[in-house]
């Protein structure tokens, strides 16, 4: 059965993400800075009559904060009632991946492993498979 | 127990429906096995809850339904449209006599005869001879009885069960409104002429009000409701264990919202789970260690600021911190050198690791460590904390700190470099000038210390608590110094660089991520559509170091605000009246201000009035009350006495110039002064205690009434009393105040003649009756209030 899958860069690595727990993908505005936080977390945005929780996907990965620019995208998801932006690079593309091609991840860095554990085989190439659920539960994790 | 029937009449109701449509199915279908289940599953669930709650007539219905639906499913039984029929007809009249539970209507009792219909169709008649203990009524069975009669319609409560994601889409859209109403009231306020406007607007705010209390309330239930499975629950759990334990819970009145009670009932059943299992020791292990056999379990509920707290604590053993240490090393979630660096609170948490247990045995209840990880997610999904508090040999209290979901709080914001933070009014004590005389600032042991009026409390710029870059200019600016009495820690003191706006803040729980900073007890929206972060007190204090222990604290601690200001310049509060009109008062009368709801305030004795601590205040400036409205209150004191004075907003705060103009009306004011260019009449709070009864409270002045009762007096002390007291009065049943009562209150039958002129008597019936004494029927409350109040004035 195919699904959606959004193709955004993060750490400069296209990486897919099922389309069906994302509500929006929009561009970060104003962003308040939570002192005291997890470096994961780049601070609070508003969107509409919400307040959403802005997660650096690339500190995620690389350790490194992004420098998130009033232009940067986010992805919209609702994780366990809580509202979240992940910022991406950029946002390439929506396409359709057939279930077949969904493949269990074999060996990814370190970094990687603990946000991913898929593979997608979109024509010639293989993307990450990332879960923005595993992405906060491994950080959860690290933290407690 | 009237909420456990609420509730099995709506469940029961609910399934009803669909199981009509299911059997209809099954009858379509026989072969479908998991229909029959269903249906009989929901028979049984009926039976179950008839039992326990004593309803005698569904538990027949219920079992006989049972019975047949058993052997329809073991397959004794083919479902053809008689069985179905007859099936029908019971459900049917189990539906009815659920609408009569409500209605307190009744239904023609023929049973029996439902019953025995069904019943012929069981292959097997053994069990029906004890089903059948009713006589078999003759009656035919028709359809038409089982219709329910529409008048039962009309007079049910009727309720409506609503998706809890509707509820929240209307507690958002209502929190956006009061937003957007306090945006409106702000521009109304620039404006110059805008009378028509503002009645319209007061119109609007009210219904806002009223209606942000209504979808408040549907979101929130008593505790009592979670909390009263908790007794069933240890029960099982301490038989199976074979232990004795003792259960207590207190504040079964606390209110929470609905969705959080549920996300709370699993998490708490297994805090008392581990609590009884792995806490409590068995009895010889209790004795030994000079504890009595029966263990202790109490659980509390308070409600703090905007936080519930929730406390379930134990006498038993305690988490034994080696033995975790253990685990955790063999797991290898640990080197034994990283297990050394970890602070004490860190090597508790690792309770909350998956898979991580002290236990030794695992028993059928706890122990399979897939316990405190998932409690504690469960708690962070709500945006809940919990925390651990353990006394080897002694006990562990777990507190989980529970925020209102999408509360409306009162808050104030405060500014921290160049970021604003929320922090809500309750918590905040006073508020005052890091400048002012009143205040030093020491250092004792390495730690900053606030001297406030000769109290000492923890202190910190809330910059380093926050780790932002302090302004660079800090020593030329005027900063300000808020004392916060945290729901749990001691009492501190903040330096913050200003204090702005008093707004109302809706809040939401924050991303587990956030809350694990420990500081922030949520997330807001205000008004400039910047999201905002809102300060945890608790968190703040524990930042500092500010525990119970550190400083003894005054009890009588509430601290007047802006008294510190009168031994300067004389200064003035700006305000505006309750007319709309910017008047100033001298600062050094005012205590506080307060906000209350307008149900606080009454009108009594031609005065409006507030109960504050048993006391009643008078509160000047309000002519009238508007219903469902937070009404801000100056608390203006002349060292002994105190009293109210209402007041549209407070404005600013304003050194009294050494000029004041005469005023025309010396009484009222004192003189008018210039207020940024604009005069303003300076209000002389004289005339505020002229009128005071010497002990400033109205409860010596209040007129008694005797009531003259026999050896029935139930309607005097349940009916009668409670209008008087309500009104004002002092209410006596005791011979030795008759002469000292300005009025006395007989029943018709016992006064023969009116001996006294300060009596009224009172009649049971609505017309007068033939009698030689003038009475006043005795539900006319208009009647009987005028009456005895020109019997009052009479008496004077």
């Amino acid at each position: 059965m195919p699904n959606l899958y959004l193709i955004a860069v993060i750490a400069g690595t296209e990486v897919a993400i099922r389309s069906d727990c994302i509500e929006s993908v929009v561009t970060i505005g104003d962003v308040i800075e939570i002192p005291k936080c997890d470096p994961m977390v780049a601070g609070l945005m508003a969107l509409r009559s919400r307040v959403l929780t802005l997660i650096d996907c690339q500190y995620a990965v690389s350790g490194q904060s992004q420098r998130i620019s009033p232009r940067s995208h986010a992805v919209i998801v609702e994780i366990s009632g809580h509202n979240y932006a992940f910022s991406v690079d950029a946002v390439r593309d929506v396409v359709s991946v057939d279930d077949d091609a969904i493949k269990p991840v074999t060996r990814l860095d370190s970094r990687w492993s603990s946000i991913s554990v898929e593979i997608a085989e979109i024509e010639d190439r293989a993307l990450m498979v990332i879960s923005p659920e595993l992405l906060l539960a491994s950080r959860l994790e690290m933290a407690a | 127990m009237d909420d456990l029937r609420e509730e099995f009449i709506a469940e029961t109701r609910e399934t009803l429906e669909i199981l009509s449509e299911q059997l209809v199915l099954w009858e379509k279908t026989p072969d479908d096995h998991s229909l029959v289940d269903s249906v009989f599953r929901f028979v049984h669930t009926v039976k179950g809850s008839c039992g326990f709650l004593d309803l005698p007539r569904l538990l027949k219905l219920s079992h006989a339904a049972e019975e047949v639906l058993s052997a329809a499913r073991d397959g004794d039984l083919a479902p053809t449209t008689d069985l179905v029929t007859a099936v029908l007809l019971v459900i049917d009249r189990i539906s009815e006599l659920t609408d009569a539970l409500e209605t307190g209507a009744s239904v023609r009792d023929n049973d029996a005869a439902l019953i025995s219909a069904m019943l012929a169709f069981l292959p097997n008649q053994d069990g029906v001879a004890a089903l059948q203990d009713h006589a078999v009524t003759t009656e035919p069975l028709l359809l038409a009885d089982a219709e329910p009669d529409d008048s039962f319609l009309r007079n049910r409560g009727r309720t409506v069960r609503v998706s809890l994601s509707v509820l929240d889409q209307l507690m958002s859209g209502i929190s956006d409104l009061v937003l957007s109403r306090n945006e409106v009231s702000r521009q109304l306020r620039r404006l110059n002429d805008a009378s028509d406007v503002e009645h319209a607007f007061g119109r609007l705010s009210s219904s806002v009000a009223e209606m942000r209390d209504a979808i408040g309330q549907m979101r929130l239930q008593s505790i009592e409701r979670l909390f009263s499975t908790l007794p069933r629950a240890l029960r099982d759990i301490s038989v199976e264990l074979d232990k004795h334990i003792d259960l207590t819970i207190e504040g079964n009145e606390v209110e929470i919202d609905r969705e959080m009670a549920e996300a709370m009932r699993d998490p708490l059943t297994h805090i008392l789970r581990n609590a009884a299992d792995h806490g409590i020791e068995s009895a010889a292990e209790r004795f030994a260690s000079g504890k009595p056999a029966t263990g202790r379990i109490h659980v509390l509920a308070r409600q703090s600021g905007n936080q519930i707290l929730v406390e379930i604590s134990d006498d038993g053993r305690g988490i034994d911190v080696e033995k975790l240490a253990a685990k955790a090393i063999e797991r290898k979630l640990y080197t034994s050198a990283q297990w050394q660096k970890l602070s004490e609170r860190a090597k508790l948490e690792a309770i909350f690791h998956p898979g991580l247990s002290t236990a030794d045995t695992i028993s059928a209840i706890s122990g399979r460590g897939v316990g405190m990880d998932v409690v504690r997610n469960n708690i962070h999904a709500i945006g809940g904390t919990i925390d651990l508090d353990t006394v080897p040999g002694r006990g562990l209290k777990v507190t989980l700190r529970l925020p209102l979901t999408l509360s409306i709080i009162a808050g104030l914001s405060v500014i921290a470099g160049d970021q604003s933070f929320g922090i809500p009014r309750s918590s905040i004590v006073e508020i005052l000038s890091i400048n002012n005389r009143n205040v030093v600032i020491e250092n004792i042991g390495g730690m900053p210390v606030a001297k406030v009026r000769g109290q000492r409390f923890a202190y910190a710029m809330l910059e380093d608590v926050l780790g932002i870059d302090l302004p660079e200019n800090l020593t030329e600016v005027s900063r300000t110094l808020i004392i916060i009495r945290p729901a749990v820690g001691a009492v501190f003191a903040l330096n913050v660089a200003a204090v702005i706006d008093n707004e109302e803040l809706v809040v939401k729980p924050g991303a587990p991520l956030v809350m694990a900073a420990g500081l922030y007890a949520g997330t807001t929206l205000p008004d400039n559509g910047r999201p905002m972060l809102l300060l945890d007190a608790s968190g703040l204090a524990e930042a500092l170091g500010a525990q119970e222990q550190l400083f003894t604290e005054a009890e009588s601690d509430v601290v007047p605000v802006g008294a510190e200001l009168l031994q300067q310049a004389a200064t003035a509060l700006l305000f505006e009246s309750t007319e709309g009109i910017s008047r100033a008062i001298r600062l050094s009368v005012v205590d506080r201000m307060e906000e209350v709801e307008s149900d606080q305030v009454h009108y009594v004795g031609g005065r409006c009035c507030i109960s504050v601590e048993g006391q009643l205040y008078d509160v000047h400036g309000l002519n009238r009350l508007r219903p469902l409205e937070a009404i801000k209150l100056l608390r203006i004191s002349d060292g002994q006495q105190a009293t109210y004075l209402a007041v549209n907003d407070v404005m600013d705060i304003f050194a009294i110039p050494s000029e004041i103009a005469p005023s025309a009306e010396p009484e009222a004011f004192e003189g008018i002064v210039h207020f940024n260019g604009t005069p303003v009449e300076l209000v002389n709070p004289y005339r505020f205690f002229e009128m005071e009864t010497q002990d400033g409270s109205l409860n010596a002045a209040r007129p008694v009434c005797y009531l003259e009762t026999g050896t029935d007096d139930n309607w005097e002390r349940r009916i009668l009393q409670p209008l008087l007291t309500a009104s004002g009065y002092h209410v006596s049943y005791d011979e030795a105040d008759r002469n000292s009562a300005a009025v006395i209150l007989s029943s018709a039958d016992r006064a023969a003649t009116v001996v006294d002129d300060r009596m009224l008597v009172l009649r049971e019936t609505v017309h007068a009756v033939e009698d030689q004494v003038a009475s006043i029927y005795r539900y006319d409350r208009s009647a009987l209030m005028s009456a005895i109040e020109s019997k009052l004035a009479g008496a004077r």
